[in-house]
């Protein structure tokens, strides 16, 4: 799948053709998950292959990661000696290997305060959102064959867009629904960013908009597809007060983030529960995703319960035989999020980055194939057990009593004002 | 019973004084014991207790404690796996207020207030649990989590002392450097650095620049020589699980976003963006922050500010106090000697909140 060579390309500097060609072999790299049929076996890119040689360029090409790979000692000839850069660095650095005047979008963290949060610039937008779309098609979107009417309960992000979430989930509105919300959008004109879509502002959740898309689609008899942050969730369900919302039959809920920095918190099992109440849905349904603004990818839950055409019709029979795809993944756990093929996830010790046995608890470390032009591998300060092919999220580790009266590390961030996000 | 005060407060120096000797009974048994439980190497230990912990203090010190207020019926003390030498001026603050002090050693680091009472043949009682009643004054040293959740435990009329974490600014002007040469000034900070591999309250974790950058970049490499320096004389000890941690992560880090220098086993700094404040972690690390307003950034640590180390024109202290209240502001290479003149924290001092 090799782009026609641009007349153009010759002209422009090395570091950006190579961004370029690695951004292509990752493209590929994912399309071939999702359609192993048109590549052939010679052509094939290896994990370990494309992100060492994302590591060798971002070598060449970022003085950070070049001083980060000194310190480390890695020779960068194993995925696992790929030094990763901690998440601070975002808030401290601009973490990029090509110039601001190249970038496409600079999305922002969702820090507690202005001082505190960081930025991730990309080059180009076309990668994360081919990637996003291939991975919701196996996730999110697998038990919906035609369109579906797709609601957020966020805020639009923006032109160029400043939250990666936002972008993620303009691009599956465009993508999974594209047309304008009316009873017939033939001959309308499809606007993304309407405010009928975008069901969160300042004054809160957008109930009476939440109520005419759910009429809408079942007028059309059409799923819907409700794209929610937790937070914004735990403020529609206050709204409500235990009230149900007439939604469709088949209304699925993608949920993501925490609520870090926020005055409400409500356990995830309770939130689930309640969701389907309001909503008129199922808990199995509901399905938690997980990103990070330093990512370009995303994890998901696997849906619970068996396999649609495993499990018997209202009428007890057994379901038509299944036209999904076979990645598809199911019988999941509440809390376990699996990676795609492009993103791999590993436990590292605290102590020395290094990894820990399986089973054990350890911090996340990203090696995201899709992050090109910022940081291939990515250190966070999250807690997660590897289970299986997936990952058992459990926040931030406990600390033990300082042995002092020092203040603690990260106790502070402060300085000069940023746009918040 | 001020005359009572007195003698206890003055048996309590005597074991101070024998802690810091090295021939003493006492003072070996406190290096053995201090080597294990304090992180220290033998030499961090050594400077602890012969040059911070204030076995010096003379006769004018402990009346003048004792007169800072009548007596009280009693005084408890709560201390934290605080660095050790913390132990003996809160015991003392304690003992200057009342001839009956309960002392609570923190279960991780006992050694240090079970070696006082003993030299000061019992000026304190030591207790498993403490049971303040109302009238009587509970000193607790610990973090603000510690200190939130006994502040709900204690008795209605009890007279609580908070003292939570905090820590050391170093602010140099470029106008302080007119009768200083840098590397004095940077040899006299690296002393405050090294005190206690940074754990305590008073230790410097950044330093206000106010001036050109160049000469940020000139004192980071002054104070990165001195602290490589330091480092044959009283070596990093060890860190703990998650100090070293931090360690690592501030390391990594800052290797990314650079303007760290090498300094012994820990870093000097330069953050990339003036006027920003990033408190890095302990262990002999310092961020070096360019501000043309220091007062301004002062401002925004605000209470967390224990002490700040000044080398500056005549007028700075007046205006840093004029922020900060009642921090502590003292010459470079002394933010870690402070007089014994109460509280080591005088952020809150001798007030007290009746619950």
């Amino acid at each position: 799948m090799r782009e026609r060579l641009d007349p153009q390309d010759a002209l422009r500097p090395r570091a950006e053709r190579t961004s370029d060609a690695l951004h292509e072999r990752v493209r590929s790299f994912a399309e071939r998950w999702e359609k192993p049929a048109l590549y052939a076996k010679s052509d094939d890119d290896t994990f370990e292959g494309l992100a060492l040689d994302i590591a060798r360029f971002q070598l060449e090409q970022s003085p950070g990661f070049a001083r980060l790979v000194a310190l480390s000692g890695s020779q960068l000839d194993t995925v696992e000696s790929i030094p990763a850069v901690p998440v601070d660095a975002f808030r401290l650095s601009r973490v990029a290997v090509h110039p601001a005047e190249l970038d496409a979008a600079v999305f922002r963290t969702s820090g507690t305060t202005a001082a505190e949060s960081g930025s991730h610039a990309l080059r180009t937008l076309r990668t994360l959102h081919e990637l996003e779309l291939i991975l919701a098609r196996r996730t999110l979107f697998s038990q919906i064959s035609g369109r579906a009417l797709v609601v957020a309960l966020a805020p639009p992000p923006g032109h160029p867009p400043q939250s990666s979430l936002g972008f993620m989930m303009r691009g599956f509105m465009e993508h999974f629904d594209g047309r304008a919300l009316t009873r017939d959008p033939e001959g309308t004109t499809f606007e993304v960013d309407t405010a009928a879509r975008w069901l969160v502002s300042s004054s809160g959740v957008d109930i009476d908009g939440l109520t005419r898309a759910a009429k809408l689609a079942r007028a059309r008899s059409e799923p819907l597809v409700v794209l929610a942050t937790s937070f914004a969730l735990a403020g529609l369900l206050e709204e409500l007060d235990g009230e149900s919302l007439p939604t469709p039959e088949r209304t699925f809920v993608m949920v993501t983030g925490g609520f870090k920095g926020r005055v409400r918190e409500v356990p995830a099992e309770e939130l689930l529960r309640a969701t389907a109440r309001a909503l008129g849905t199922r808990e199995d349904r509901i399905l938690g995703e997980y990103g990070m603004t330093e990512l370009s990818s995303q994890l998901y839950e696997a849906w619970p319960g068996p396999r649609p055409s495993q499990r018997p019709n209202q009428q007890g029979q057994l379901g038509a035989t299944s036209t999904l795809d076979d990645g598809v993944r199911w019988n999941g756990r509440r809390g376990v999020y699996y990676p795609p093929p492009w993103l791999r996830v590993m436990a590292v010790g605290p102590n020395d980055y290094r990894p820990v046995p399986a089973g054990e608890v350890g911090l996340a470390r990203f090696i995201d194939l899709a992050n090109v032009d910022s940081a291939v591998a990515i250190q966070t300060q999250d807690l997660v057990r590897i289970e299986g092919e997936g990952i058992e999220l459990l926040g931030r580790a406990p600390r033990a009593p300082a042995r002092g009266c020092s203040l603690p590390f990260e106790g502070l961030v402060s300085g000069a004002p940023r746009r918040s996000p | 019973m001020s005359d009572d005060r007195q003698d206890r407060l003055r048996a309590l120096l005597r074991a101070a004084e024998r802690l810091a000797d090295p021939h003493d009974a006492l003072g070996r048994e406190a290096r053995e014991a201090l080597l294990a439980s304090s992180g220290l190497s033998p030499q961090g230990v050594e400077l602890a207790l012969t040059r911070h912990l204030e076995h010096r203090a003379g006769r004018a010190a402990v009346t003048q404690l004792v007169r800072r207020g009548p007596a009280v019926p009693a005084a408890h003390v709560l201390l934290s796996a605080n660095v050790f030498v913390a132990a003996f001026r809160a015991i003392a603050v304690a003992l200057a207020q009342s001839g009956r002090v309960f002392v609570r050693p923190s279960r991780r680091e006992p050694t240090f207030a079970r070696l006082l009472a003993e030299g000061s043949g019992g000026a304190f009682e030591l207790v498993d649990q403490l049971s303040p009643r109302a009238g009587e004054h509970l000193w607790a040293y610990g973090t603000e989590e510690t200190l939130r959740n006994l502040r709900g435990q204690l008795p209605a009329g009890v007279l609580f002392h908070p003292h939570g974490p905090g820590l050391g600014v170093a602010l140099l002007s470029e106008r302080g450097l007119v009768g200083t040469p840098l590397v004095d000034a940077a040899r006299a900070l690296a002393a405050d650095v090294i005190a206690f591999d940074q754990r305590g309250c008073l230790s410097p974790r950044l330093v206000l620049v106010q001036g050109d950058p160049s000469l940020a970049e000139q004192f980071a490499d002054a104070l990165a020589l001195w602290l490589e320096d330091a480092e044959k004389h009283v070596p990093r000890g060890r860190l703990s699980a998650d100090e070293d941690a931090d360690a690592l992560r501030y390391e990594h880090t800052m290797a990314y976003v650079g303007g760290a220098r090498r300094a012994g086993q820990g870093l000097v700094v330069v953050e990339r963006q003036a006027e920003r404040l990033f408190v890095p972690p302990v262990g002999r690390y310092l961020s070096v922050v360019t501000t043309s307003d220091p007062l301004a950034r002062l401002a925004d640590l605000g209470a967390r500010v224990t002490t700040v180390g000044l080398l500056g024109d005549d007028a700075l202290p007046g205006r840093v106090q004029a922020v900060l209240g009642r921090a502590r502001v003292v010459p470079f290479g002394r933010m870690q000697l402070p007089p014994l003149d109460g509280p080591v924290d005088q952020r809150s001092g001798w007030d007290a909140e009746t619950i």
